[in-house]
């Protein structure tokens, strides 16, 4: 085979590197069982919880049982808080009220007690609307090849209200049912299918303060943006909360998106450490990590259905749906879905 | 500077070598006779008359530091100094004269000395030993001899012998390999000198300062080699002529263009060409250089499968004009223009622009050659747009510094002793406000403008070089005054309690050029130097150096689009104290030149950031910033070969770079108030270049380098609210990213065609391919994993390969 000049200088210029990234060890120490707490309290019944946990090593937080939490508001009004999962404390039935201050103090089992700064829930309220639409991005696999992503993106407008000056943060969950396989057994029993509740795109926190923006209404803010795999393949819900909050909030928001967004590049915001709102009344020296809004929250869900696609929904390897001539095994989440994160037996009612 | 040191070796070489010359054949033979001065009867009555005049090269005309000119043997002897001049006092007659110097083939004239009067002398490039590859633009043992530590000195021909990345030679990544000074890494703006900041390094190009230094997020340095003659970088004992900044100066001299036939010189990459035309406009009268340069990456940016690249799109240019007009034999008129620009569109994700502009006009009087005036006006302009077109607050901030200097220097070389450089200096700010507006079809976002500080600097210095027997002195002193002036709005904030929006109490309005703020001080510099042996000498030397203009960036480095700012009430100007201690020895009959150099410094006034700062046009800056201090010590080691057929030298540095920001700034202390390391800084770095001289002018080069990872603050532990992950980062530097290691070489292949100037230079940038890391960062949380994991961001990940055609055609 002959080798050009030119087909030599090509082939040079195709290795041409811009950037690369891989994984790297970087060895920590230290900081680990600091206190975390954190948490909200909303005027939407059901959404006021409080978190209680210590930080560990490459692992989300364990959880700290058997405290006193008291959510207690300006007229120092006081309500004891139940424990309904490990170190995650609820309030049922329980609804924020607007223009309230609020605060929680925590007594730990060892006696220390530590309360959250008192934050006001915003007077303000204010609709939601939703509106989605479907996409599809190129992107590289792990094997460097390029391949088109499927992807829903939602949507949020709203009407201000002639207010100023306000901050918004929006939360979009997802649910959606997990069937197991049912596989032939002499009792014909079905197994029970699992509902998977979790925030629909785990990096994005969407924000907006209206203080930059002129006109009476913001349009169209793109709240979540998640591809579509598997789990479209049953009814899939998403639930968007929208909630106004505190200025200290906001700042706390920001900081953890600023966080969030690090890319290596040399525009990235140097990192630091986000302090919150709770503080040990003994020691205030002490860190503890977490932060306790009051938010006034705004609630939108819409559901779709595989046919509700634009294009068909396929994907042969996640498929629980039992087939004898299947030669390649089921996922774990097909033998037993409650292996799956996030995942319950309990129906929500509205599904 | 004068280089007056009587080296008795080289004086003995000299002298053996004219000896011989001598012997073999008579060089004065085919020498014309040239008359020097005129016998007037007033000269006639003085004994001794004064000869001087200028050393240059023939080919580029630019002046000749260090060489030497003997009369009659060693009867009458002297070096040139900076500016190639030099200075005899001799008795009226006829004499041989030799000119040497290691760059250029041994001159010999015969003069005939009538009275005082000037004798010009253009020297040919050349080495003077067949068998040696020499590139110095020094004298041989100028480090013995100068009496400042710190001084490195490299010229173009130097510069490109080294493998440079895209076949780019390249002051700054010169710069770089030289022990005291590092950088963060590939793609990173500005250098760190002896734990000092990008923004304290005052960089020059012939005289007036630049903001910014770098194209292509800083790949590629904003200097074309056509252009660039030589440069100096001070990081030890700075001269009292330059001032404002607190760590560094690089002074980067260009070439003068003369009234001779017309030379075309270029070079073509396959991402950059670039072209150079200088030639006579008018016969013995004035002379023109035109060089451009301009980059087309994007042809290779579409062929990239990742589809943020192929969609990204970048570019950059470059012009240099300088026209120089010899008025008469005294007064000489010079002008440049500079201008550069790049753009960069990431994926449409963010886009940013920046701009140099230069405009400088000079005086040079030559009335009486050994007092040398010079004037300089300049008007600078340094220009930037960041966009950010992501809705719903798709937004582009514009920022342009633009400041006015005059600046006059008078130079005057008393005897072979004693030089005095003098003058003043001032530099007047006056920024554009700060833009933040919306972009595309975005129009929410209302426009804000911010009022950028204005001010005026003026300095007075005063340089004095001396020798006394076996010591040499560099003692000068610059007085600084600094004046904010309006217009500008002053907010007033509660005492004792950390400046926040809520702690504002009132706010005071300056008009137009009113006085707000007032700084200054003296600023002692001194270097001294003690003779050994001849070939062995130890120096000191102190620095106080202050900077009212910094550099706002809240990134890891500095970036290309980052704002300056001078100073106000809320920021004081830096100040520095550096010291430095160095003992130096050269081996061989100075083909071995090494050096041992101890440095410390203490800095105040610098400027750090709150946690989250924000710094875009926000007019409440002060609020965002913490007065900190720091201090930075260390040792520099450098062993380095001069001459033979191979050249190239090792140097190893150990540094420390701290930063701490003292408890009286309240709640916003840093790390609790402790020391922190600098986020540039990079304990061990260790630097190997090798050059061999092949046939035909070609070489073959290589270049290992080394250094430990700088510090970032890493991530120990996450927890959760609301489905987010949130992640609990260390300290600030608490820890650092891998070590650095690289290998380049290059391969340069002279008169590839024969009729042609021209040489075709092959290098590989990064040979062993290693992707080392340029910052590390933690991947996002899926829905699988939720605990953030470290990923290094390489920005070169295996090894870039280039080649470059130069060529040079000339009228001759």
């Amino acid at each position: 085979m002959r080798i050009s000049f030119r087909n030599c200088l090509f082939f040079i210029l195709a290795q041409l590197p811009f950037y690369c990234i891989s994984p790297v060890e970087i060895p920590v120490e230290g900081n680990l069982g600091t206190l975390v707490i954190s948490g909200q309290i909303s005027t939407v019944e059901g959404r006021t919880l409080i978190q209680i946990g210590r930080t560990a090593p490459d692992r989300l937080p364990y959880a700290v049982r058997g405290s006193t939490v008291l959510l207690i508001d300006h007229l120092e009004n006081q309500i004891a808080m139940i424990e309904y999962d490990s170190g995650i404390y609820r309030l049922p039935g329980f609804q924020g009220v607007p223009g309230s201050l609020y605060h929680v103090e925590i007594i730990l089992s060892t006696g220390a007690v530590y309360r959250s700064q008192p934050e006001m829930i915003p007077i303000e309220n204010l609709p939601l609307e939703l509106s989605y639409t479907f996409g599809e991005d190129q992107a590289v696999n792990a094997d460097g090849a390029t391949i088109r992503q499927k992807f829903i993106s939602i949507y949020a407008s709203t009407s201000l209200n002639n207010l100023k000056n306000i901050r918004i943060g929006y939360i979009v969950n997802e649910t959606f049912m997990v069937s197991p396989t049912d596989f032939p057994d002499p009792f014909g029993s079905i197994p029970p299918p699992c509902f998977i509740d979790q925030k629909a795109e785990p990096n994005r926190i969407a924000q907006v303060s209206t203080r930059n923006i002129t006109g009476s209404k913001i349009e169209n803010i793109l709240i979540c943006k998640r591809n579509i795999d598997w789990t479209f393949l049953e009814k899939h819900y998403f639930t968007a909360y929208q909630t106004l909050l505190s200025e200290e909030s906001f700042q706390y928001w920001s900081r953890v998106n600023t966080l969030a967004n690090q890319t290596g590049s040399i525009f990235d915001t140097p990192p630091a450490q986000i302090r919150g709102n709770i503080q040990n009344l003994a020691s205030p020296e002490e860190t503890i990590w977490g932060y306790v809004q009051s938010v006034n929250e705004t609630t939108e869900r819409f559901v779709l259905y595989p046919y509700d696609f634009p294009f068909p929904i396929f994907f042969s390897n996640e498929n629980c749906t039992y087939n004898p001539n299947r030669t390649e095994q089921y996922s774990q989440y097909c033998l037993n879905c409650l292996t799956m994160k996030n995942s319950t037996l309990q129906r929500p009612d509205w599904f | 500077m004068v280089l007056r040191g009587r080296n008795l070796m080289a004086a003995c070489i000299l002298v053996i070598s004219t000896c011989l010359s001598i012997q073999a054949q008579d060089p004065w033979a085919s020498a014309t006779l040239l008359i020097v001065g005129k016998d007037t009867a007033q000269l006639a009555q003085r004994s001794n008359v004064i000869v001087t005049g200028t050393i240059r090269t023939r080919e580029t005309g630019t002046p000749i530091a260090g060489a030497s000119i003997s009369v009659n043997g060693f009867k009458f002897f002297n070096y040139s100094d900076n500016n190639g001049r030099y200075i005899l006092e001799l008795p009226k007659g006829e004499y041989k004269v030799t000119v040497r110097h290691i760059s250029t083939k041994t001159d010999y004239s015969r003069i005939k000395v009538l009275g005082s009067g000037v004798f010009d002398i253009e020297l040919d490039e050349g080495v003077t030993s067949l068998e040696s590859l020499t590139i110095l633009a020094r004298p041989i043992d100028a480090n013995i001899q100068q009496s400042i530590t710190g001084l490195t000195t490299l010229s173009t021909t130097e510069m490109k012998a080294l493998p440079m990345l895209l076949g780019e030679v390249d002051i700054v990544k010169g710069i770089q390999l030289m022990p005291g000074v590092t950088s963060i890494g590939e793609g990173a703006t500005g250098f760190n000198v002896r734990g000092g900041r990008s923004d304290q390094n005052l960089i020059l190009l012939n005289e007036a300062p630049l903001f910014n230094t770098s194209h292509a997020l800083g790949f590629v340095s904003s200097f074309s080699q056509e252009v660039v003659d030589n440069f100096d970088l001070y990081k030890g004992t700075i001269p009292a002529q330059y001032g404002g900044r607190a760590s560094s100066v690089v002074s980067i001299n260009t070439l003068n263009p003369k009234p001779e036939p017309w030379e075309y010189e270029g070079g073509i990459g396959p991402l950059t060409s670039r072209f150079t035309a200088k030639g006579v406009v008018r016969e013995e009268k004035s002379a023109l250089l035109i060089s451009g340069r301009y980059a087309y990456p994007n042809w290779i940016l579409k062929k990239v499968s990742n589809p943020d690249v192929n969609t990204s799109r970048t570019s950059f240019n470059d012009t240099y004009i300088s026209y120089d007009h010899k008025i008469n034999d005294g007064n000489k008129f010079k002008t440049f223009l500079y201008q550069s620009h790049d753009s960069f569109n990431w994926s449409d994700k963010f886009k940013y622009s920046w701009s140099n502009f230069l405009l400088q006009t000079s005086w040079v009087g030559f009335t009486n050659r050994k007092a040398s005036p010079t004037v300089n006006l300049t008007y600078g302009q340094f220009k930037t747009t960041l966009v950010d077109p992501i809705e719903p607050t798709a937004s582009q901030l514009q920022n342009c510094m633009r400041y006015l200097q005059l600046k006059s220097t008078l130079n005057y070389i008393l005897n072979d002793f004693f030089t005095l450089t003098g003058g003043v200096e001032s530099m007047f700010y006056f920024p554009n406000q700060e833009v933040k507006k919306g972009y595309g079809s975005n129009a929410n976002l209302a426009p804000r403008s911010v009022l950028k500080n204005s001010g005026l600097e003026n300095s007075a210095f005063i340089n004095n070089e001396f020798t006394y027997k076996k010591f040499a002195f560099t003692l000068g002193i610059r007085a600084s005054h600094y004046l904010q002036v309006g217009p500008d709005s002053v907010y007033h904030y509660t005492d004792g309690q950390p400046r926040t929006l809520q702690s504002v109490i009132d706010t005071t309005y300056y008009e137009q050029l009113k006085p707000i703020q007032s700084y200054g001080g003296l600023e002692p510099r001194a270097g001294i130097r003690y003779s050994i042996t001849k070939n062995q000498s130890i120096k000191i030397g102190y620095n106080r150096m202050r900077q009212y203009i910094h550099q706002i960036s809240n990134t890891t480095t500095a970036t290309p689009v980052d704002s300056w700012i001078a100073s106000d009430q809320y920021i004081p100007p830096q100040l520095s104290d550096s010291y430095s201690v160095g003992y130096f020895v050269n081996l061989n009959d100075n083909v071995w030149e090494t050096s041992l150099e101890v440095f410390g410094r203490r800095m105040k006034n610098i400027i750090e950031y709150i946690d989250f700062a924000q710094l875009n046009a926000n007019p409440h800056l002060e609020t965002e910033l913490i007065s900190s201090v720091g201090r930075s010590y260390g040792l520099e080691l450098l062993l380095r070969k001069l001459k033979g057929r191979w050249t190239g030298w090792v140097s190893y540095s150990y540094s420390q770079s701290q930063i701490r920001t003292p408890a009286t700034t309240g709640t916003f202390s840093i790390n609790s108030g402790a020391w922190f390391p600098s986020n540039f800084n990079k304990p061990h770095v260790f630097n190997a270049v090798w050059t061999k001289k092949g046939y035909k002018n070609g070489a073959f080069s290589i270049i290992a380098t080394y250094s430990s990872g700088r510090p970032i603050t890493a991530i120990e532990s996450s927890y959760i609210v609301n489905g987010s992950v949130i992640p609990v980062y260390s300290l600030r530097n608490q820890y650092k990213i891998p070590d650095y290691v690289r290998i380049d070489i290059s391969l340069t292949i002279g008169n590839v065609f024969k009729k042609i100037n021209d040489s075709l230079i092959l290098s590989i940038y990064n040979l062993l391919g290693r992707d080392n890391a340029y910052s590390v960062f933690y991947s996002r949380p899926s829905a699988n994993y939720y605990i953030p994991k470290p990923y290094k961001l390489s920005v070169l990940g295996s090894a870039l390969p280039s080649i470059t055609y130069n060529f040079k055609i000339s009228d001759k």
